[in-house]
């Protein structure tokens, strides 16, 4: 990470001195180790830091006695927030503190997370003095109960809530820890979170902002506190059952429970600091007791370990299991320990956990996946992706077994093209669902507009409408990612897509944005006009569809469409359903010879439509997809590249292809309905004479010359091979194809295949 | 057995695939779906080598394996005439006779002894040659050998008289 601009800017200010420039390095250095090189970036484009790189926290330092010091004598220093876009933000320092520089980097990290980065006084101040005193590994430190707090939820959740804090998202924090939770249990969460905040709420207005709290108040705000921990308990408890349900306890083929140990004790470890009265916590012990065996058990119970296992063997496994994790936080809590590793269960050497972890992937694919719960393709999917981010290995050979239970007679090549990279599909439906929650929460209903954006074909576009505000939806399906970047700002990027947005500052009118969209490596520049009122859309070197799609459901849809279908658009591109295409044309020089006609397997297609299809039940709900796969089909079928633009027959053949698609919806309406058969002969017969006609329209169009040039150079296909097969018999030799075949058998049966750079024997004699 | 997949035969599986896709329609469709999935997630990601009807197949470089692998699709999947396949079977078997007969020949142990002989029998003359051909280094003597050079024979001059 290249710091030069905060050098070069700390290095212009004259004003300040060397240590609190260090601070403010160090700072800066700080966030990026906490937020990790992406987030980070990401931050500092949305701060615009490298425009300014936050000139008043190194000018606005200053060194004063104002009134509000004064009437608070207890304050060292504070920081003030911009009261609108022309104040400057402030930090005031009492005159006269020797060592002022803790509260100067207390106040420095408040001013780089606009204040309380999102959270409310409890957390916020609690975070800030967190971070300071981490920084500066002090032993005393203002708000302690806070600072226990935040350390608390770090040994809960880990990183998440500094991240928030820096990306000013801390109203966000319970949201992000729920939001792969089901419906149901993300609603208590989000109760619960709510709850949290109000108790830490009390607790702090009790303990800092009244004036001289009586004994009464302190004994309320210590009850708050508690009522605090135990909901927060209970959160974790929540969170920690829809990780263990996704089957994230499982880490490369075993049960993390060393993690788990280490977790277990750093919580109790924080909640015995924060106990100031045993008696009182003697609840919240018997609370944390339950949820570890709980959890334990669920772990246990939602793994490999429980496959072929009757109860009564559960049960053993779960008492082992508890045994030794308990020992464990015991022996690590009570200091009684030579070495870190002696807290640890050796999965590799001790039983039974040796025995059990054998075959892991093979084990939770029949326990979790041949189960009544897992019968919809989307929580099978899900389930897949859950299975195959735990564990190393994932043969495609055990989800094509997974399907054929779940939809027997689906043919294995879909099914492989469909199922084989589970995950990104997975990605795309969290990703999407992610989003959703987020309007949700923040009670937004936008609307969207598909647009199409030239050079980023590939990727799934769309422009937000949210109140005055819109934004661009950018979904890469292929890669599982997905970002949102704001079109009103004057400058937003994406770091997962390379991609940034500069708003125009001047247009005709305030319903009017205009802005730039630079695509990756900045090769181009895509100018947009949004019309937020009339919710149009002006795209140069892109196009919008007319109407407005629904909400988050019909970018789901979209989404899923593209994903799902695109192995039949590969096939469509390769010509799998196409005959009689120039290529195998017999073609001297440059006249076509041959009278065969193109023609399309329409029924091999509609086939593989449906049997896609039937995959995700409500996909293509109105055949929008099938409509521009056929007329995708036609098109390749008949090279309409071939036709000169303008030509009569180019309108000819449109008008021809728009028949052809409408018979194909009929023939697929009636196959779905199954029964007919007279009507779907008649239809055959139809798509016969459609493809008659538009032979003919082609064949009139396409000049000569331009099918010899396009043509006449290549080989036909059956030639091709022809030659090929005539020239093994100067090159094949017998031991060679049959150890090409004891290769092709041994890669199969699925055995891993080690690359050897070197190896040349193989091809080259027997084994 | 441990059998290696080595560089060379997914670089073979990368130009098979590529060999698949331009058969046509009802050649490939004898070819099973999971051994075209085979090559394809086996084959070498670095190669980007596409196979073109536009240039004779023989011009197009291919790799020896890949011969051997078009060579079995074609007996395995693609024949129909059992004349053919037996004709096919019979030539490759007399390439094999002839690919040994070459190794052995090239590889002829009482050969690579003969020939490791004469060459170090070569290589030996060379030496002495280059041994006896070195020039004669005259050393210089520095002050302090001229010294003590010059003391001894004072010394030899001594014990002479």
């Amino acid at each position: 990470m290249n710091f030069s601009d905060i050098e070069r800017n700390l290095q212009q200010n004259q004003h300040i001195s060397e240590d609190i420039k260090k601070i403010v390095y160090e700072n800066y250095y700080d966030i990026y180790q906490f937020l990790g090189k992406r987030d980070f970036l990401k931050w500092v484009d949305r701060e615009r830091l490298t425009l300014g790189i936050r000139n008043i926290i190194f000018q606005t330092l200053t060194e004063k006695e104002d009134k509000y010091l004064r009437e608070n004598p207890n304050v060292l220093g504070y920081h003030i927030g911009p009261s609108g876009p022309y104040n400057k933000e402030n930090i005031v320092l009492r005159r006269g503190i020797k060592d002022y520089k803790d509260v100067n980097a207390h106040e420095a990290f408040h001013s780089l997370a606009d204040g309380l980065g999102g959270f409310n006084r409890f957390w916020g101040e609690g975070i800030t003095e967190f971070l300071n005193k981490t920084m500066y590994s002090k032993s005393t430190y203002s708000y302690p109960k806070n600072v226990e707090m935040v350390y608390l939820a770090y040994s809960m959740f880990g990183n998440i809530i500094l991240k928030d804090y820096f990306q000013k998202k801390g109203d966000k924090f319970f949201f992000h820890l729920s939001k792969s939770a089901d419906d149901e249990r993300f609603q208590i969460m989000m109760e619960t979170g709510e709850r949290i905040n109000d108790s830490f709420e009390e607790y702090y207005n009790t303990v800092y902002k009244e004036k001289r709290p009586t004994a009464n108040q302190f004994k309320k705000a210590d009850l708050a506190l508690k009522n605090g921990i135990v909901d927060l308990l209970s959160f974790y408890y929540m969170k920690k059952q829809v990780d263990i349900e996704r089957f994230r306890h499982i880490k490369s083929d075993k049960i993390d429970f060393n993690g788990f140990i280490n977790e277990q004790a750093d919580i109790l470890k924080y909640l015995k600091v924060l106990d100031t009265n045993r008696k009182e916590y003697k609840d919240i012990y018997k609370q944390f007791d339950f949820i570890r065996k709980q959890l334990i058990e669920k772990m246990v119970r939602n793994s490999h370990f429980v496959f072929n296992k009757s109860e009564e063997e559960q049960q053993e496994i779960i008492n082992k299991v508890t045994k030794d994790v308990d020992s464990r936080i015991l022996s690590r809590v009570s200091g009684k320990y030579l070495s870190i590793e002696e807290t640890y269960i050796n999965q590799n050497v001790e039983e039974p956990y040796r025995s059990l972890n054998e075959n892991v992937t093979g084990r939770l694919v029949v326990s979790f996946l041949y189960t009544d719960d897992c019968k919809d393709f989307l929580s099978t999917i899900r389930r897949i992706a859950d299975i195959q981010s735990a564990t190393t290995e994932f043969p495609t050979k055990e989800i094509v077994d997974t399907l054929k239970v779940m939809s027997g007679n689906l043919g294995n090549k879909r099914a492989i093209a469909i199922l084989g990279n589970a995950q990104t599909f997975a990605r795309n439906i969290e990703n999407i669902s992610e989003l959703e929650r987020q309007y949700e929460c923040d009670l937004e209903t936008p609307s969207f507009k598909k647009v199409q954006i030239d050079g980023l074909e590939e990727i799934n576009t769309y422009v937000e409408f949210n109140d005055r505000k819109q934004f661009l939806v950018l979904i890469d399906k292929e890669k599982g990612i997905l970002d949102r970047i704001s079109l009103n700002d004057y400058s937003s990027v994406s770091p997962e897509f390379n991609i940034y947005a500069t708003k125009n500052s001047v247009t005709n009118s305030s319903d009017i944005t205009s802005c730039e969209i630079g695509l990756p490596n900045m090769h181009k520049v895509t100018h947009i006009k949004i019309d937020s009122k009339a919710q149009d859309i002006e795209i140069e070197g892109g196009k919008a569809t007319q109407g407005l799609i629904g909400g988050v459901e019909a970018i789901y849809e979209d989404v899923l469409n593209s994903v799902t279908f695109k192995t039949i658009e590969g096939d469509i591109q390769r010509g799998l359903y196409s005959h009689g295409m120039s290529q195998e044309q017999e073609v001297i020089s440059t006249v076509r010879i041959s009278e065969e006609a193109r023609s399309i397997d329409i029924d091999d297609f509609l086939q593989d439509y449906s049997e896609v299809k039937k995959l995700i039940p409500g996909l293509d709900k109105y055949n929008e997809v099938f409509g521009s796969l056929s007329e995708k089909l036609i098109d390749t079928t008949f090279e309409s590249h071939l036709i000169p633009e303008g030509a009569p027959a180019k309108q000819q053949y449109e008008k021809q292809k728009g028949i052809m698609i409408f018979d194909m919806k009929r023939l697929l309406c009636e196959k779905q309905k199954g029964t007919n058969t007279a009507d779907i002969e008649v239809l055959h017969e139809c798509l016969n004479s459609d493809l008659d006609n538009l032979n003919k329209t082609v064949d009139q169009a396409v000049p000569r010359n331009n099918a010899g040039i396009l043509v006449g150079r290549g080989e036909t296909k059956s030639q091709f091979l022809k030659k090929a097969v005539f020239k093994t018999r100067e090159n094949a030799r017998s031991s060679a194809i049959r150890l090409q075949a004891k290769k092709i058998e041994f890669l199969k049966r699925g055995l891993p295949g080690k690359t050897n750079d070197i190896g040349m024997r193989d091809g080259h004699g027997d084994i | 057995m441990d059998m290696e997949i080595s560089k060379n035969t997914r670089i073979a599986y990368a130009e098979i695939d590529s060999f698949i896709d331009l058969l046509p329609e009802k050649e490939k469709m004898k070819i099973p779906n999971e051994l075209v999935e085979m090559f394809r997630k086996e084959k070498d990601k670095e190669t980007t080598k596409k196979l073109s009807l536009d240039i004779p197949i023989e011009e197009q470089n291919l790799n020896d394996e890949t011969w051997n692998l078009i060579a079995l699709l074609y007996l395995e999947y693609l024949c129909e005439d059992e004349e053919e396949k037996k004709e096919l079977e019979k030539i490759y078997e007399e390439n094999d006779r002839k690919y040994m007969q070459e190794m052995k020949e090239k590889y002829d142990p009482d050969k690579i002894f003969k020939e490791r002989e004469k060459a170090r029998n070569e290589r030996k003359n060379k030496t002495k040659e280059e041994i006896q051909n070195l020039p004669i280094l005259k050393t210089k003597e520095n002050i302090i050998q001229k010294i003590i050079k010059f003391i001894n024979k004072l010394f030899k001059n001594k014990n002479g008289n």
